[in-house]
């Protein structure tokens, strides 16, 4: 297998990196999904006046901005058993890329929010709409389209980080690249493919976000 | 209908309002006029509370709404429609939609009552051909006509305007003004803050006269600008009327 021709060999090894590409692209999502849910409240807790919303806000942002996916992971999956919480290998990778992921993503939201004029909300206000309804049907919908482009950024180097999962026994794209190379010492040719399937993952991402962005621009 | 009650109003040091008393009977139409810089805006927008008096009493109808807590601020302002100087309409929103917004989200209407009413009234403001636009498709004449519709479509019992032709270009005003005009006649109870005299003296019930936070002097049109009492509404008026 070792000295097999590059092309046989890159076709008797892809349906494995195919199935790990997939599970990077799950763990991607389900994170980036988390992210987004936390991001939305988030970032309207940090445009919040109110300090019971905007001080924890911004603690967990300075927080996990400030230390290293790797560490975050580690702790959920090796520091927590310690408390009497095991969780499995997946679970505990999306709780902290979830969690990661939300930190970036309200900041994402607040320069969102932050930047529809301040009007819009004036307008809102004295149609009887609450501060929350206004939030929803106004202010929302027009940061998500300036966000967009942002949002695919976060979504593209989640992708890219979720390969620090690899280290948690998480058979994701990275892993299964690693596990073939320890097996064939091929380490050139597999990792050149494993990069280029990230790759080929990530490019038609930022292709779809500016497709997006053109047909959400309507209304401009 | 509404009485301000010695309204103060700071930012900072800067001390707007210096406490102004006013009361507007249903079916007046209270034009303010003054300087920039006078509070007029600061004091409209006191009105439905988008600004909070540093004291002072908002009395709606009997009620001090000033010390209503927010989900009863938002009952009041439904009846309190307000237009802007900078319009302010929902971008992302066609004409239609930024109109049935609130009736539907606020009052519950159904999307097609919601529609009934928000379509008669754009016919009537002279824009059945634009339903479906979006605002950045509208000149800024049409876009501030959406938005009188969009104010009167919640059926408000008062009407804030605060400088609504101020933004537009000059062949837009007399669109506007015609709109307004129109809400005069149908008996609405209106607050103006406009720099426009000729609309002022034509609609008024009442013209309030404002300079650095006070009400200077106020009384009919003709009092005002033919025979005003205070040297500084004398003054004001000889600087803008030609």
């Amino acid at each position: 297998m070792t000295n097999e021709p590059f092309f046989p060999f890159l076709r008797s090894i892809l349906p494995f990196l195919g199935k790990g590409a997939l599970m990077t692209v799950e763990l991607t999502i389900i994170s980036v999904g988390i992210g987004v849910i936390i991001g939305i409240f988030g970032g309207m807790a940090r445009v919040s006046r109110n300090p019971i919303l905007l001080v924890p806000s911004t603690i967990y942002v300075e927080v996990i901005r400030g230390t290293p996916l790797l560490a975050q992971l580690f702790l959920v999956y090796f520091g927590l058993p310690s408390l009497g919480i095991n969780l499995p290998p997946f679970t505990a990778a999306v709780i902290a890329m979830g969690i990661n992921s939300g930190a970036y993503v309200t900041e994402i939201f607040r320069g969102g929010i932050q930047s529809i004029e301040k009007g819009q909300m004036e307008a809102a206000r004295p149609l009887g709409l609450s501060y929350l309804q206004a939030m929803r049907y106004i202010i929302l919908p027009q940061a998500f389209k300036r966000i967009l482009p942002p949002l695919g950024n976060e979504f593209i180097a989640m992708l890219k980080d979720s390969s620090l999962a690899s280290t948690i026994a998480i058979a994701e794209l990275m892993r299964v690249g690693r596990e073939i190379t320890s097996r064939t010492f091929r380490s050139f040719e597999v990792l050149t493919v494993v990069a280029l399937l990230y790759l080929a993952i990530t490019l038609p991402l930022s292709l779809l976000v500016r497709y997006a962005e053109r047909r959400m621009s309507v209304s401009d | 209908m509404i009485r301000l009650e010695k309204i103060y109003k700071r930012f900072g040091k800067l001390e707007v309002l210096r406490g102004v008393d006013l009361n507007i009977e249903k079916g007046e139409v209270v034009v303010i006029i003054g300087p920039s810089g006078a509070g007029k805006s600061t004091l409209l927008r006191c009105i439905n509370l988008l600004e909070r008096p540093t004291s002072g009493r908002v009395i709606f109808e009997g009620i001090d709404i000033t010390r209503m807590d927010g989900r009863n601020i938002d009952k009041v302002r439904e009846r309190i429609g307000m237009v802007f100087q900078h319009i302010n309409l929902f971008n992302h929103l066609n004409v239609m939609d930024n109109v049935i917004l609130a009736p539907m989200k606020v009052k519950g209407l159904s999307r097609n009552t919601a529609e009934q009413i928000a379509r008669s009234l754009l016919e009537r403001m002279g824009l059945g051909d634009k339903l479906y636009a979006y605002p950045s498709q509208l000149s800024g004449g049409q876009r501030q006509r959406v938005a009188i519709a969009r104010a009167l479509a919640m059926q408000p019992d008062i009407m804030l305007f605060d400088e609504p032709t101020s933004a537009l270009d000059p062949e837009m005003i007399k669109e506007v003004l015609d709109v307004m005009k129109a809400l005069v006649n149908d008996g609405m109870t209106m607050v103006i803050v406009t720099h426009e005299m000729g609309f002022a003296k034509e609609v008024a019930s009442r013209i309030i006269f404002m300079d650095d936070g006070y009400i200077v002097e106020e009384g009919t049109p003709k009092e005002i600008f033919s025979n005003p009492k205070e040297e500084r509404t004398a003054m004001f008026l000889s600087k803008i009327l030609y």
